[in-house]
């Protein structure tokens, strides 16, 4: 039994409680995810977050593989939410929220603006969430091919807006 | 040691969720809150996949044809004859000396983005970042240029509830990173609420700009005001304007019938609801209760019950405190038994503010 199938298997055990503690598990990863990849919209991963929880509570025998469901769903929410805010927006962290969101967030939300959003979906998925690029090409349906160049071009860009000179990790 | 680009991207891994997700999920499963998309399968993976591609390829084609009609329709701004500005949509105006350059700005979607840009030159517009509002004008800016931005960009979720005090001051405004990144000088920059909504306002003065040049571009910002609202009409196509705060007192629990409202048209909104100003502040109570579709479904119209100062659903064991928390836990399903309360806003000029725009008050 893989990972999937014993997730599954939980699922259906105990479905809420076990989503719960997936939810812990999971969740403060996926929010990330979703607000850099809604370039610093947190209302837009607090939403897409939930909402993708809520179908999975929903319907929790019906999902092999709760995790990448979870992302799937959520990152089509929120891709969803950014179309429909064409129409109905919500606001773009403003500098001075991004500054309460966290350090040095203030360069890097302006930059990811600048991506187009299956750019900043990849740079995210593969950069921020760690995922192998195979897995990103499944999450965001397309092919790996597809997702190397969007991760060429959105490194480019980022480097080109954030500098590609070396950094101290701390 | 990584690349600095890198490096500013795992600083996200500093920032934490809100708390409350897992409610909000909960939540949201028991109200049957609006799907905009269906959930996928991994039967239907490659439907999926198709239809990820095909939208895809539509949205990149209408956000070129958006962006060439959006430039092609942009008008260079023109010198302003001096006089009161004042905003199509909000209403709210400004003050502007002779000359400067006026320049409405709106999103894709008109009524996504609103404010104006004002500037002591005239911007080049052909510079586009594709951002809301767009600032690549800002690349070049004189270095003897003064400019403002007020702009609205969307605010649903919790209303702001508390508006700001009028004329701004400039000491609220700080510094901020520029937003392009060109040559252009760093905004002062504020957020500010007014009326329900979330505005922005930012300044730049460029490094030769005179000191007559600032003090009229901040005297522009100082001018903002917002109007006055009346009693019985919908503001800004979605709010209602109720009477004074001061007609509904601490402790008040006031009924607004379905009737007796004007027809908000967006979003289509015709319920009834009570208005609670509680210890806390003023929301909103709606008067439809409709309970989990998992469970035994109840539909009812709440009514308040003034001596036990709750509320109730006639013909049935619901009853509910003042904020809606259910009294006697539901057998059954946990979730969605408890009405939910929105914000209600008080406006500049004082009047109590409800829209089913506003939003609720989360967790």
């Amino acid at each position: 039994m893989d990972r999937a199938d014993a997730d599954q298997a939980q699922l259906k055990a105990e479905p809420a409680e076990n989503l719960e503690r997936l939810f812990r598990d999971l969740a403060p990863d996926l929010w990330r995810a979703v607000f850099a990849f809604a370039a610093g919209r947190p209302a837009v991963a607090d939403d897409a977050v939930a909402e993708a929880f809520a179908r999975a509570l929903e319907r929790p025998d019906g999902i092999r593989d709760p995790a990448a469901w979870l992302y799937r769903t959520a990152f089509r929410i929120a891709a969803a939410e950014l179309r429909r805010e064409r129409t109905e927006p919500r606001p773009w962290a403003s500098p001075s929220q991004s500054a309460t969101l966290g350090p040095g967030l203030g360069a890097l939300l302006p930059a990811l603006r600048q991506l187009s959003q299956a750019q900043r979906a990849a740079v995210v998925l593969h950069y921020e969430a760690d995922l192998p690029v195979k897995d990103v090409a499944r999450l965001m349906g397309t092919s790996v091919a597809a997702v190397k160049v969007h991760l060429f071009r959105g490194r480019r860009r980022l480097r080109e807006l954030l500098g590609a000179e070396e950094a101290d990790d701390d | 040691m990584t690349e600095r680009w890198l490096h500013e991207l795992r600083k996200l891994r500093q920032i934490e969720p809100p708390e409350g997700l897992w409610e909000q999920a909960a939540s949201l499963t028991a109200n049957q809150a609006a799907r905009p998309l269906s959930p996928p399968s991994t039967q239907s993976r490659r439907m999926w996949s198709a239809i990820a591609a095909a939208i895809a390829v539509a949205l990149i084609a209408a956000a070129v044809i958006a962006i060439r009609s959006d430039s092609g329709t942009e008008q260079q701004p023109s010198a302003w004859p001096g006089g009161v500005y004042t905003d199509a949509r909000f209403g709210w105006t400004i003050r502007i000396p002779a000359g400067l350059h006026v320049h409405h700005i709106t999103g894709a979607f008109r009524w996504s983005l609103d404010g104006v840009r004002i500037a002591s030159f005239t911007p080049n517009l052909s510079h586009r970042t594709g951002g809301e509002p767009e600032m690549g004008w800002l690349r070049r800016f004189p270095a003897s240029g003064v400019a403002a931005q007020i702009w609205y960009l969307g605010s649903p979720g919790p209303a702001p509830t508390r508006s700001a005090s009028f004329p701004l001051r400039i000491s609220t405004f700080h510094r901020v990173r520029p937003y392009v990144g060109g040559a252009e000088p760093a905004p002062h920059y504020r957020s500010f609420a007014a009326d329900g909504y979330g505005f922005t306002a930012a300044v730049w003065a460029g490094p030769d700009a005179s000191q007559a040049g600032k003090r009229a571009i901040w005297n522009v910002i100082r001018s903002l005001r917002f109007p006055r609202l009346r009693q019985g009409t919908i503001f800004n196509n979605s709010v209602y304007v109720l009477g004074p705060a001061t007609n509904y007192p601490n402790g008040s629990v006031t009924i607004f019938r379905a009737t007796s409202l004007p027809l908000i048209r967006y979003p289509r909104f015709t319920r009834g609801f009570y208005l609670v100003h509680g210890s806390r502040g003023l929301y909103v109570i709606d008067r439809l209760f409709i309970s989990p579709n998992r469970s035994p479904k109840v539909t009812c119209t709440v009514a308040f019950d003034r001596v036990a100062s709750r509320f109730y659903c006639p013909g049935s064991k619901l009853r509910w405190n003042l904020t809606g928390r259910e009294l006697v836990p539901h057998p059954g399903p946990r979730y969605g038994w408890d009405l939910s309360p929105r914000t209600a806003v008080v406006s500049t000029d004082g009047h109590v503010l409800v829209s089913p725009t506003f939003g609720g008050f989360g967790s």
